[in-house]
């Protein structure tokens, strides 16, 4: 596979939908292609966010390590952008991601990440479209789950994290 | 610094100043003699006078020496002379003359030398003092110096003060009794012609400085003025990026040509004045020969001179405009060189300085004496509150946050703390010493402040580390045996109050850090990194950086043994299949093409890289494998996507990193050639410069990396016929060029990453680096070569002010040189926050454990987490708003520093 061909497979994502070919050349020329095998972690809860990824190819699975337990929340398919919102808040990685067939991915380094959304206008765009969309679902999805709450059940609390305590090392 | 200039020559040169006045003073006879010589040698020699009367022979070099009447009188004769007819007396009295001549010139060659010795000590002095000086400068006052004015002034305005050092006392001693003499000598010959001559020398004596005047106010006018050319010049080489930033550089260069137009102007009407004095300098000189030739030939002609002393006095005072000529230089130099010392010694004396370093032991502050501050009150220079007065007691030891929003009080006390501001109301004491007046040796000894700006300078990162333990002082050993160089060095330094020890010599101050040999400061440089969170990075940099040929055996050994162990142990982890080893018949497609065809490394720069592509035996290799048209073809390709994708992006954008041995530069005077070859479709026209352009950045294509699809079996089965031949038919004496890899054998000039892993890290891998390289850092412990490379790493250059470093990792050094030090106090002013929070949080969270059982104070925001703080002030603007303690204030004192267990691989 080419950059030619990078290109061509996210020409078909919604989110790039917008940004012009000579800029997902760009964002393909200076990221490095990466495939995992299945069940190959792709980021670890809590590890440092280091890069983004592309996912071109390939199924994974989300989930949270929380003290009760580990949640499998969502699975998804290509076309999605991954660990972007650590990066842009310099968190560390809230979930784990595990590939569950073999997946392709571009992987853009964390300050080459940074300086793209400097430089293209329309990528900065689909990043942030892609956010917005994310938070859209969200609040769909806590709109659904409020509705399953018994009465009287405990406010949520933003600053409330599921996930384990984090272990400095 | 005294600001009288012959007052500081005198002070500091006497005694070289009145030996070389008693040379002055010897010189006198003979200068006599060699004036009165040529008159014997024309009255007496050639003109005979003292062989008239038929007389044959005459008496030379009689002496008789006579005794004044107190002493009773009488002469004793010395000599009698010889007795000489007329030729051999004028040989003798010429060779007479030729042996004053020789006296005479030596006496000028020791006493220039003499005087140039004394100048250029006295010079060493000086901008010694002024440096000393400068070194004590207040915080504040240390802010508003330009740097560059300081170092033209230091280094190249005082250098013509240096010349004169020699010559404040000596010369005119030196020329005055010249002139002396050669006047009384005239005046001994003619009443007349003497009095004349004097005469004329007044005219000149009075007229001319009166002319120079306005030639040294210009002279001081062109200093100032180009001592600011220079600091301004200075500031904006600072602020370039700034002025290209808003685009303001016409106005910057306007200014300076500006600035320059004045020097110009200055420097003109400098020349002017100067060659109008010199022409009529010269003119009042030609004038007296005039005078003397008329005059005194019209009294030779009446016979009231003889023609031997007309000779003698025209060739006294042949001499004789010298002296004077060069007294009202010195005169003239004395006027502008004491201006141009009070003009540097006033720049440099301030008000108020910080005390002078002693070398006495700082006294002993006890371990719980508290922070008092009273009545602290900081106005700035344009009489702005910075910090409201207040008064509070810190108790030590303790963590304090002083909170606030940036920019308010919290940092000016933090500052007035850290003595970065000590022109202050009031009073700040740690055990009854007031802060501001401590000496550096007493303050360092009990506390150090840590700024987001970390000072960091060219030299290796181990130097920066240790930095802060360079104040031993060692100790001049007074017994050992000297060789005359290094007691020609002692001498000279003794000699200008000049430091003794040099700064070779083993500064580091071993006993604060508990460790007794540079190995063991390794150690203790590691904990401190791995405290402030800098140990796995400079870990990396060791690996990465190059693994030299001074190896100690031993090391050599253990790296070969790691290797194999390496690659077992990548394998125990499943994690192979992620490396792709060097081996002598595949080709690697994890490492260049270029990198391929030589299956080595280069050792010098002739197949480096950039250079690979243009050597002749690489390119004949290149072509008899028949890859000169696939290596152009990928350069094209290469270079047209380049053009394409880059184009928008400026020349130093970090996009363009993964191309970046492409230059934008020759792209643009690439392109239009291959593109108008490519139209006319012929590839062969290319000229052969472009061609070896294109194929250089073909041999550093590695397709993973650069995923254009370019190599393909052929080409891989031609790269690799190639490789054979290149090394099958590298003439033996260029073999020293290349280390070909060989599993067997380390390859110094690769780096200790590539020697260990033997390979490349597959590109589509990335992600699992770390994962590798923590399985390296594992076996490399194993084998006992961790150490071996935190000191490679420690070698590491940073660069002029850090810049080859990023700025995490200079605060890094800034952080782990306070915490070798390990201080009583230490004032940490927003020197985290270069630092993600997360990051800076947990940095801080080390270095509180670190410092148990003493002082941090930290500069927080008002709204942060204060649970780890014994105490708190809160700050608001410039006001002092508020104090909370926590009930369990102290901590266990004494408690042992514990030094956190390895670091996270």
């Amino acid at each position: 596979m080419t950059i030619e061909d990078e290109v061509r497979s996210m020409q078909k994502f919604r989110m790039f939908h917008h940004v012009e070919v000579s800029k997902l050349k760009l964002l393909a020329m200076v990221s490095d292609r990466i495939t995992f095998q299945p069940g190959e972690v792709i980021y670890e809860q809590g590890a440092a966010s280091d890069a983004v990824y592309i996912v071109l190819e390939g199924e994974f699975t989300v989930s949270l390590r929380t003290p009760a337990g580990v949640i499998n929340f969502a699975e998804h398919v290509r076309g999605a952008i991954l660990g972007e919102a650590g990066v842009l808040c310099d968190q560390v990685r809230m979930v784990t991601i595990t590939a569950e067939s073999p997946v392709v991915a571009l992987r853009i380094d964390r300050d080459v990440f940074l300086q793209l959304l400097k430089e293209s206008p329309p990528f900065n765009f689909a990043v942030m479209r892609e956010l917005g969309r994310q938070i859209m679902d969200l609040n769909n999805i806590c709109a659904q789950l409020v509705q399953q709450l018994p009465k009287g059940a405990p406010a949520v609390d933003a600053g409330h994290r599921l996930g384990e305590p984090q272990h400095t090392h | 610094m005294s600001v009288n200039f012959f007052r500081y020559v005198w002070m500091y040169s006497r005694r070289e100043q009145l030996i070389v006045l008693f040379y002055v003073v010897a010189s006198l006879p003979f200068y006599w003699w060699s004036l009165d010589v040529p008159k014997r040698i024309v009255n007496e020699g050639i003109q005979g006078s003292v062989f008239e009367h038929g007389v044959t022979q005459a008496r030379l070099f009689a002496f008789t020496v006579s005794l004044p009447d107190f002493l009773g009188g009488g002469s004793y004769v010395i000599s009698d002379g010889l007795l000489l007819a007329q030729l051999p007396y004028l040989f003798a009295l010429s060779l007479v003359f030729l042996a004053l001549t020789l006296v005479n010139g030596w006496f000028k060659y020791v006493i220039n030398i003499r005087k140039g010795v004394l100048g250029e000590r006295m010079l060493r002095r000086l901008r010694f003092d002024l440096f000393g000086l400068v070194m004590r400068f207040r915080p504040e006052d240390m802010r508003t110096t330009k740097s560059a004015e300081v170092t033209s002034m230091i280094k190249d305005e005082v250098e013509p003060i240096g010349g004169f050092f020699g010559e404040a006392f000596i010369t005119p001693a030196f020329l005055g009794t010249q002139a002396l003499t050669a006047m009384a000598f005239i005046l001994a010959q003619n009443m007349w012609l003497g009095t004349l001559a004097i005469g004329l020398i007044l005219v000149q004596g009075v007229v001319i400085p009166h002319l120079r005047r306005e030639q040294i106010r210009l002279g001081r006018e062109r200093q100032i003025e180009s001592r600011i050319l220079a600091g301004r010049i200075g500031e904006m080489i600072e602020a370039a990026p700034a002025l290209h930033n808003y685009g303001v550089t016409g106005h910057s260069s306007s200014e300076i040509g500006h600035r320059l137009g004045t020097l110009f102007d200055i420097r003109l009407r400098l020349y002017r004045r100067k060659f109008a004095v010199k022409y009529l300098n010269n003119l009042l000189a030609q004038l007296t020969p005039f005078v003397f030739y008329t005059v005194g030939g019209y009294l030779a002609l009446k016979g009231q001179l003889d023609i031997g002393q007309l000779v003698a006095v025209i060739a006294a005072y042949r001499d004789l405009p010298t002296p004077i000529k060069e007294l009202i230089d010195w005169d003239q130099q004395r006027a502008d060189v004491t201006v141009k010392y009070e003009q540097v010694v006033s720049q440099f004396s301030k008000d108020t300085l910080l005390p002078k370093e002693t070398n006495e032991p700082p006294p002993a502050f006890a371990a719980d004496a508290p922070i008092t501050v009273v009545g602290l009150r900081v106005i700035n220079g344009r009489g702005l509150v910075q910090l409201d007065r207040m008064s509070v007691a810190i108790d030590r030891p303790a963590r304090i946050a002083f909170a606030g929003p940036t920019g308010g009080g919290r940092d000016i006390l933090a500052k007035v703390i850290g003595r970065q501001i000590t022109d202050y109301q009031g009073s700040v004491t740690i055990g009854g010493h007031e802060i501001a007046t401590m000496s550096d040796r007493e303050a360092s000894s009990i506390m150090l402040y840590a700024s987001s700006e970390p000072y960091i300078m060219s030299g290796s990162i181990r130097e920066n580390l240790t930095l802060a333990l360079r104040r031993a002082t060692p100790r001049l050993d007074e017994r050992a045996p000297l060789t005359p160089q290094q007691r020609y060095w002692l001498d000279e330094a003794r000699m200008t109050d000049n430091p003794l020890v040099s700064p070779d010599a083993d500064w580091i101050d071993y006993d604060a850090i508990g460790a007794s040999s540079p190995a063991e400061v390794d150690v203790a440089i590691s904990n401190a990194l791995r405290i402030v969170r800098g140990y796995d990075e400079i870990f990396r940099v060791g690996m990465s950086s190059r693994l030299g040929d001074n190896l100690p055996p031993d090391t050599a050994e253990r790296l070969l043994a790691a290797r194999p162990a390496m690659i077992e142990r990548f394998r125990d982890r499943g994690l192979e299949q992620y490396v792709e080893a060097f081996q002598p018949d595949t080709f690697n497609t994890s490492a260049s093409i270029g990198e391929n065809l030589l299956y080595g490394v280069a050792v010098g720069e002739r197949f480096a890289a950039e250079h690979m592509a243009a050597d002749p035996f690489m390119r004949s290799i290149i072509a008899a494998e028949a890859l000169t048209a696939p290596l152009t073809a990928i350069g094209i390709k290469m270079v047209e996507t380049v053009a394409d994708v880059f184009q928008d992006l400026a020349p130093d954008n970090p996009l363009r990193e993964r191309y970046s041995f492409i230059d934008n530069a020759e792209i643009e005077a690439v392109w239009p050639e291959v593109r108008s070859a490519w139209n006319r479709g012929q590839r062969r026209h290319l000229s052969a410069q472009v061609r070896d352009k294109l194929i250089g950045y073909a041999l550093m294509y590695v397709e993973p990396r650069h995923r254009l699809n370019l190599i393909d079996d052929r080409l891989v089965a031609r790269i690799l016929r190639a490789r054979v031949s290149f090394r099958q038919f590298l003439p033996a004496s260029e073999a020293k060029d290349v280390e070909f890899y060989d599993e067997g054998r380390l390859m110094p000039a690769a780096s200790i990453r590539d020697n260990l892993i033997f390979g490349r890290i597959r590109y589509g891998k990335t992600h699992m680096r770390d994962k590798l390289l923590a399985v390296v850092g594992e076996v490399l412990n194993e084998h006992g070569l961790e150490s071996f490379v935190v000191s490679k790493g420690l070698d590491q250059e940073v660069g002029p002010g850090g810049r080859l470093i990023s700025i995490q990792q200079r605060v890094t050094v800034q952080l782990a040189r306070a915490m070798l030090r390990r201080p009583d106090i230490l004032v940490l002013d927003d020197a985290l926050s270069s630092f993600a929070p997360s990051e800076g949080h947990m940095i801080l969270q080390d270095i509180m454990e670190a410092m148990q059982g003493r002082t941090v104070i930290v500069t927080q925001a008002g709204d942060d987490d204060f649970s780890p703080f014994d105490m708190v002030l809160k700050f608001e603007g410039g006001k002092f708003t508020g104090l909370e303690r926590k009930d369990s204030a102290k901590p266990p004192s004494e408690a042992p520093a514990s030094v956190p267990a390895a670091a996270s691989a």
